[in-house]
């Protein structure tokens, strides 16, 4: 595949990143103005955030290692 | 606070369960050896990295209750390291599959959202309701 592969887990990984700063940057800034509304929600809103970004960021890790395969074949 | 950790206790015993049905499995598959470790290293990353993401939001909705003005990140650098070094060890000591590492590390993510949908369905189902709409 030689230079493309290198090409491809460029993009593959920068997607997966600038995917998951936006979902990542959503969900933690309504839930920090949502904790400062209502201190007393703090459990829920957490539990929902965590939840949240541990979706969003399982699909950059999966990126990070096509990369990583797609740098092994170059 | 307790809700939280709450779950992440339900997500650590169900990932323990994980990485003992696997390896049993090699032990009882040893000729799919470099798919079983792949899966195990990736889902110890896996943990470690619910583990890690689990205390900075804790860390974050603190300084958000006490009304700091702190600057703190989620630490998406440090998760991403660790999965990048649990892809170098699979593939670069032992010779494991890296597809294998790449599924495991996907797991505790997994888990994380369907037992928070399954608890949350259990909440809701616990809670009754009157006739008026009202929670009791």
């Amino acid at each position: 595949m030689g230079p493309l592969a290198l090409v491809a887990a460029a993009i593959v990984f920068g997607l997966g990143a600038l995917g998951a700063g936006i979902g990542n940057g959503l969900i933690v800034g309504r839930t920090v103005e949502g904790i400062s509304r209502q201190p007393e929600l703090r459990g829920t809103l957490q539990t929902t955030m965590f939840i949240g970004v541990a979706l969003v960021e399982a699909l950059p890790v999966i990126t990070l290692v096509l990369a990583f395969m797609f740098q092994g074949k170059a | 606070m307790d809700n939280m950790s709450a779950h992440l206790k339900t997500v650590t015993r169900f990932m323990f369960a994980l990485l003992s049905v696997s390896f049993i499995g090699w032990a009882l598959f040893p000729e799919h050896e470099v798919w079983w470790g792949g899966f195990v290293i990736g889902a110890i990353a896996s943990l470690v990295n619910a583990l890690h993401l689990a205390w900075k939001v804790n860390t974050i909705g603190a300084n958000a209750a006490a009304g700091n003005k702190r600057r703190s990140t989620l630490g998406y650098f440090t998760r991403a390291c660790i999965g990048l070094l649990a892809a170098v060890i699979a593939t670069g000591t032992f010779d494991f599959r890296i597809e294998a590492v790449a599924t495991g590390l996907f797991t505790a993510q997994l888990a994380t959202l369907l037992l928070g949908f399954w608890a949350i369905r259990k909440r809701e189902r616990m809670q009754s309701v009157d006739e008026r709409g009202e929670n009791n």
